[in-house]
C-alpha cells in the first residue's frame, strides 16, 4: 500500500494528527529563515508571499485529495481561524496612525479610496450580474451579500513587490507607492466585508434579509466593543509592564476576545480586531511598541495559518458557473486595475509610469483569501449556502488571484526588454555612483 | 484601581457580547464559536483576579480559580456547561505545557541520585492515603446518602475509587506556585518530582483499580493477563514517544529557531492529540499519557541538548502564565458547586478532605525519615501535596465514564468533584507558606 | 619612562530596541564612557521582509518597525567589563528581548584631530 493511499485510510483521529503536525510543521518552516533566498527570486516571491504554496498544501491534504483534514475538522479549529483572523485585523489597524496622511504622499490615501469604490463597484456589479443571470438567483438579498463579499475581496492589490523587480534603486519610491496605497486599500475591504456581515438578518422561515437596523446596531456594538478591547489592551499592557509572560496574556488573551467576541455578535473579526489596532495605535506609550512589533512580526505564520485553511476549505469541484463567475471577475478586475490602477500610482509618483512596478494593481491582495475564508467559516456563509457554498467561494476567489498573479510572470515573458532595460540602467546607475 | 476597573470592564463588555449574541443567535450558533471569546475572557479576566487577589496576600492561582468560578455555571454563567466542555482543550494544552516544563526542570545527574526516594515517597503516600480514605468512606458508607441503599460491593467499589483518587495531585498547582513565587529549593524540587512520580504511578494504579472494580460490578468483565501487557506497552510507549517528540523539538529550534511560541503551543496541541487517539494491545484499549510524553520530551531536551533548546525553555516559561489563567480559569468555571448545596454530602466532603489531608501529613512523617530527607524542611514538604487539579479532574470523568454513568457513580464523582474543589483552592495557599517559611520563594514576580 | 598608554578597544554593539537606547547611554554614562556615536541602522531580516508583506503593507515605512541602532566608542579596555555589565543587566530587565549584539576591536591609533590653537 502505498504512502498516500496508507494515509488516506488511516483512522479520522490520526489523520487529524498527520494533517496538523503537517500544518504547523509547514507554516512554520516554510516562514522561517531556511527559505529565505528562493523567496527572494521572483517566482518565490510571487507563490510566498501570496501564499499560494500554503493553499496548494492545504489543498492537498483537504478533503478533495488525501483527506488528512477534511472540512468537519475545520470546526475544530474554528477558534484558531478566528484568533488568526482577528489577528490580521489587528495588524491592519495597527499602521493606521493618526499621523498618517502626514507621512504619506499625497495623493495616497484619495487613491486607496478611489480604487476601493471602483473595485467593489465593478467586482461586485460583475458578481451580481452572474448570480442573477448564470446562476439564476431571483432573490436579492443573498446575491448583494456574495456581490459585496467578491468585490470587497477585489480591493487593492498585492503588496509584494519584490517580484517587480523592486529592489533596484529607481524602483524603490514607487514600489513603496504602491505598498502604502495597498495597504490602504486593505482597510476599504475589510470596512466594507465588515459592514456586510452586520447588515445580514434572517427574517421569518429563514429567509435571508438585508437591514438597515441590524447593521446600525451591529456597527454601533462592533465599533464599541472594539473601542473598550483597545482601551482595555492598552491598560493592560501597561499594568504588563516588561514581564514577558504578561505581555503574553495581554496579547494572546485581548486577540482572542476580540476575535471571539466578534464572532459571537455575527460580525466580522477582522474589522473588530482593525478597529482595536487603530485604537491602539493611536494611544500614547512606549510599551505598545513592542504590541505592534510582536504583531507585525508574526505576520507569516499566521498568514500561512491563514492560507493553509483556505486550501482545505476550497472546493475545487465547483461548477462551470461558479468558474463563469471566476471568468467575470477576472474581466472586471483587469478592466479596473489596468484603467486605474497605474493612474493612481503615478498620481502619486510619476516615476513609476512605464516600470514593471505597473502591473503591480492587477495582482489580489492575499487579503482577499482571508476575507473568503472569514465568510466561508464565520458563520454568515449560511446565510447563502445554497447558492454559493462558502467552499466554492473560496475557491473563486483563489482561482481569480492564481490567475491575476500570473500576470507579472507573463509580462517578463511577453516584454523581456522592458525588465531587461530595466536592470541594464539599475547597473548603470551604481555603476556611476561608484566612479563618482 | 484601574485594575478594578479593566476586571469590571471585561465582564461588562461579556454581557453586552451576550446580549447582542442572543438577537443573533440562530445565525451564530456554529460548533466551537464561542470558544475564542471564551479563552480571552478566562486569560484576561483571570490573569487580573490573580493580580487583585495578590494584593490581599493569596495565591494568584487561587485568583484564576475564583475568576473562573465566577463566570462558570453556577455564578454569573458567562460560560455556561456546554462552552466549558469545549474549552476541555485548555487543559489537554496546560498538562503538555506543565510536563514539557517539569521534564525540563530535571537534571538526569539529580534524578538518578533521588529517583528511589521519590518513588519510596510517593508509593507510601498513594498507600496510606487510599487506605485510609477509602477505609474511612466505607465504613461510614452505610451513613452517605447516595450510597446507603447500595449493595457491599458498589460501596467497597465506590470506597476504593474515592481513595484512589484522593491520592492523587496537581503538578499544574505545584508548578504554577513555583513559578509564582520564583522558588528554587528543596521542598519545590522534591514536591514537584515527587508529584510527577505519583501521577506517574498512577497511571498504573488508577488503570488497575479501574479494570478491578469494573470486574467487581459487572459479571461479564474478566481480568486478563493482557491487561499487564497493555499498561506496560502505553507507559513505556508514553515514554518513548515523548522522548522522539523531544528529538524532533530540539531539531527545530536548531535548524529554524523561529516563531517559538507558534511552535510551543503547536506540539503541545499535538502532545494531545497523540494521548487521545486509542490504540489496541491484547485486545485491551491503551493511550498514551501526555503527562509522561511531555516529561520525557522536555527531559531528552534539557539532559541531551541543553544549549540549543535554552530558547525554548526560556519562551515556555512565558508561555506558562497564559496557559495557567486558561487552565486555573476553565478549571474553576467546570467545578460541579451543587454539591455544597446538600449538608449530609457537604460533612461526608469535609471529612473526605480532612483525613486526606490528615493521611497525607502522615505519609510525609513517615516516609521523610526512610528516604532521609532533610528535618530542617521535610515537616513542610507534606503541603505541597494537598492540592489537586487536572489529574484528579481527569481521574473523575473516568470513574463516571466507566460505569455507564450509573446514578451512584455519578454521585461518587460529584462528591470527588466537591473534594477537588476545596483542594483546588485551599491547596495553594498551604504549598506557598511552606515555599515562604522554608526561604525558597523569591517574593514577585 | 612614561607608562604605555593604555590599549583601547572600539566597542560596537547592535540593539533593536530603539526605544530602550536611552537607558542604554544612561548606564554608559555611569560606568564612565565619554562618549559614543549613536547610527541608525536597519537589519537585514527588515530589508528582506519589507518588500514582501502579505497585510502589513504600510508597516515597511514607519521606522519602529525598520529601526536598530549601532553604538560604537572608542573606550580603554579596562571598561569593557564594564560595559558588558550594563549590557547584561538591561538584557536581565527585559525578558522579551532577542538579543543585544556586543562587539570589540582592538584600536591600533587613536587621534581627536584639533585645531592648533592661536
Amino acid at each position: 500500500m502505498t504512502i498516500l493511499a496508507a494515509a488516506s485510510e488511516a483512522s479520522s483521529g490520526l489523520r487529524i494528527l498527520i494533517g496538523l503536525a503537517l500544518l504547523v510543521t509547514l507554516a512554520l518552516v516554510g516562514s522561517s529563515r531556511l527559505l529565505w533566498s528562493w523567496r527572494r527570486s521572483a517566482l518565490g516571491a510571487t507563490l510566498t508571499t501570496g501564499g499560494w504554496i500554503a493553499v496548494g498544501i492545504g489543498m492537498i491534504v483537504g478533503p478533495h485529495a488525501l483527506k488528512l483534514v477534511d472540512a468537519a475538522h475545520v470546526d475544530v479549529l474554528r477558534p484558531l481561524i478566528l484568533f488568526c483572523l482577528g489577528w490580521v485585523g489587528l495588524m491592519v489597524g495597527l499602521q493606521l496612525r493618526g499621523d498618517i496622511p502626514r507621512l504619506l504622499p499625497k495623493h495616497t490615501i484619495r487613491g486607496a479610496v478611489i480604487d476601493a469604490l471602483a473595485s467593489i463597484a465593478a467586482l461586485g456589479g460583475a458578481a451580481f450580474a452572474v448570480l442573477w443571470f448564470v446562476f439564476g438567483e431571483s432573490s436579492v438579498a443573498p446575491c448583494v451579500v456574495l456581490a459585496v463579499v467578491l468585490g470587497a475581496a477585489g480591493v487593492g492589490w498585492s503588496a509584494e513587490t519584490r517580484s517587480l523587480a523592486s529592489h533596484q534603486p529607481a524602483l524603490a519610491r514607487p514600489a513603496a507607492v504602491l505598498r502604502a496605497v495597498s495597504g490602504l486599500a486593505s482597510v476599504g475591504a475589510i470596512v466594507a466585508f465588515g459592514l456586510m456581515t452586520m447588515a445580514i438578518r434572517h427574517g421569518d422561515g429563514g429567509a435571508l434579509a438585508l437591514a438597515g437596523d441590524a447593521l446600525g446596531l451591529g456597527l454601533a456594538v462592533s465599533v464599541v466593543a472594539a473601542l473598550v478591547c483597545g482601551l482595555l489592551g492598552y491598560w493592560l499592557m501597561n499594568l504588563a509592564g516588561r514581564g514577558h509572560g504578561e505581555f503574553l496574556v495581554v496579547l494572546l488573551g485581548l486577540v482572542a476576545f476580540a476575535a471571539g467576541a466578534a464572532a459571537t455578535m455575527a460580525v466580522s473579526a477582522l474589522f473588530v480586531g482593525m478597529v482595536v489596532g487603530i485604537v491602539i495605535v493611536n494611544l500614547p506609550g512606549q510599551t505598545l511598541t513592542r504590541f505592534q512589533r510582536v504583531i507585525v512580526d508574526a505576520e507569516q505564520p499566521i498568514g500561512m495559518a491563514l492560507m493553509l485553511t483556505a486550501g482545505v476549505v476550497a472546493d475545487p469541484t465547483m461548477g462551470w458557473r461558479a468558474w463563469v463567475m471566476v471568468g467575470a471577475l477576472l474581466v472586471a478586475r483587469l478592466l479596473v486595475k489596468t484603467l486605474l490602477g497605474p493612474k493612481l500610482v503615478t498620481a502619486v509618483e510619476p516615476s513609476a509610469r512605464r516600470t514593471s512596478v505597473m502591473v503591480g494593481p492587477l495582482r489580489q491582495a492575499p487579503l482577499a483569501v482571508a476575507l473568503a475564508t472569514a465568510y466561508a467559516i464565520g458563520g454568515h456563509e449560511a446565510a447563502t449556502h445554497p447558492l454559493l457554498p462558502g467552499g466554492q467561494l473560496v475557491m473563486i476567489v483563489i482561482a481569480l488571484g492564481l490567475v491575476s498573479d500570473l500576470t507579472p510572470m507573463l509580462s517578463r515573458v511577453a516584454q523581456p526588454e522592458r525588465w531587461h532595460s530595466e536592470s541594464q540602467q539599475a547597473r548603470a546607475a551604481t555603476a556611476e555612483g561608484g566612479e563618482a | 484601581m484601574r485594575l478594578l476597573i479593566c476586571w469590571l470592564l471585561l465582564i461588562l463588555l461579556c454581557f453586552v457580547v451576550d446580549l447582542v449574541s442572543d438577537r443573533v443567535a440562530a445565525q451564530a450558533a456554529l460548533p466551537y464559536m464561542g470558544v475564542a471569546m471564551n479563552v480571552g475572557l478566562l486569560m484576561l479576566g483571570a490573569w487580573l483576579t490573580g493580580l487583585l487577589v495578590k494584593r490581599i496576600k493569596l495565591p494568584k492561582v487561587s485568583g484564576y480559580l475564583v475568576f473562573g468560578i465566577l463566570v462558570g455555571p453556577f455564578a454569573l454563567s458567562l460560560i455556561d456547561r456546554d462552552q466549558r466542555d469545549e474549552l476541555r482543550f485548555a487543559g489537554d494544552l496546560a498538562v503538555s505545557l506543565i510536563a514539557l516544563t517539569a521534564g525540563g526542570e530535571m537534571k538526569w545527574h539529580w534524578l538518578k541520585d533521588q529517583i528511589g526516594k521519590l518513588f519510596t515517597i510517593a508509593g507510601v503516600m498513594i498507600v496510606i492515603v487510599w487506605l485510609v480514605v477509602g477505609g474511612a468512606v466505607f465504613a461510614g458508607s452505610t451513613l452517605i446518602p447516595f450510597l446507603a441503599e447500595q449493595p457491599t460491593a458498589v460501596r467497597a467499589v465506590a470506597a476504593v475509587l474515592i481513595g484512589v483518587v484522593a491520592a492523587a495531585n496537581s503538578p499544574a498547582i505545584v508548578m504554577a506556585v513555583i513559578n509564582e513565587t520564583q522558588a528554587d529549593g528543596p521542598v519545590a524540587r522534591t514536591t514537584l518530582a515527587v508529584t510527577i512520580c505519583k501521577d506517574m504511578a498512577m497511571v498504573v494504579v488508577f488503570a488497575a483499580t479501574l479494570t478491578f472494580c469494573k470486574a467487581f460490578t459487572d459479571e461479564d468483565a474478566t481480568l486478563s493477563g493482557g491487561f499487564l501487557l497493555a499498561v506496560a506497552v502505553q507507559l513505556v510507549g508514553s515514554l518513548a514517544v515523548g522522548a522522539v517528540m523531544g528529538a524532533a523539538m530540539a531539531l527545530y529550534v536548531r535548524k529554524v529557531g523561529a516563531h517559538l511560541v507558534i511552535f510551543i503551543i503547536g506540539s503541545c496541541m499535538l502532545i494531545a492529540l497523540v494521548g487521545e487517539q486509542a490504540f489496541s494491545i491484547a485486545g485491551k484499549p491503551i493511550h498514551f499519557e501526555p503527562l509522561l510524553m511531555g516529561l520525557a520530551a522536555g527531559l531528552i531536551m534539557e539532559n541531551l541538548w541543553s544549549e540549543v533548546t535554552d530558547p525554548l525553555f526560556h519562551e515556555i516559561e512565558s508561555l506558562s502564565l497564559p496557559v495557567f489563567c486558561l487552565f486555573f480559569g476553565a478549571a474553576g468555571a467546570g467545578l460541579e458547586l451543587g454539591v455544597f448545596g446538600e449538608w449530609r454530602v457537604l460533612l461526608v466532603l469535609l471529612v473526605i478532605v480532612l483525613l486526606r489531608t490528615g493521611s497525607v501529613w502522615a505519609s510525609c512523617r513517615i516516609a521523610g525519615p526512610m528516604v532521609k530527607l532533610d528535618p530542617a524542611w521535610r515537616g513542610r514538604v507534606w503541603l505541597g501535596f494537598i492540592p489537586q487539579a487536572g489529574v484528579a479532574l481527569a481521574l473523575v470523568m473516568l470513574v463516571k465514564n466507566a460505569f455507564d454513568s450509573a446514578p451512584w457513580a455519578d454521585q461518587t464523582a460529584a462528591l470527588l468533584l466537591g473534594v477537588i474543589a476545596i483542594n483546588m483552592l485551599l491547596g495553594p495557599l498551604g504549598f506557598r507558606w511552606a515555599l515562604a517559611k522554608s526561604g525558597e520563594a523569591k517574593g514577585e514576580e | 619612562m612614561a607608562d604605555a598608554p593604555e590599549a583601547k578597544k572600539l566597542v560596537v554593539v547592535i540593539i533593536d530596541r530603539a526605544e530602550l537606547v536611552d537607558e542604554l547611554l544612561t548606564g554608559f554614562l555611569d560606568i564612565g564612557v565619554p562618549g559614543a556615536t549613536v547610527l541608525e541602522s536597519r537589519g537585514m531580516g527588515s530589508i528582506i521582509r519589507q518588500e514582501m508583506p502579505m497585510f502589513a503593507g504600510l508597516a515597511s515605512l514607519f521606522p519602529e518597525h525598520t529601526g536598530s541602532r549601532v553604538i560604537l566608542s572608542v573606550l580603554p579596555e579596562s571598561v569593557i567589563e564594564k560595559v558588558y555589565g550594563v549590557l547584561d543587566e538591561l538584557v536581565g530587565q527585559y525578558e522579551d528581548m532577542q538579543s543585544v549584539l556586543c562587539a570589540t576591536l582592538p584600536v591600533e591609533d587613536f587621534h581627536i584631530k584639533r585645531k592648533p590653537s592661536e
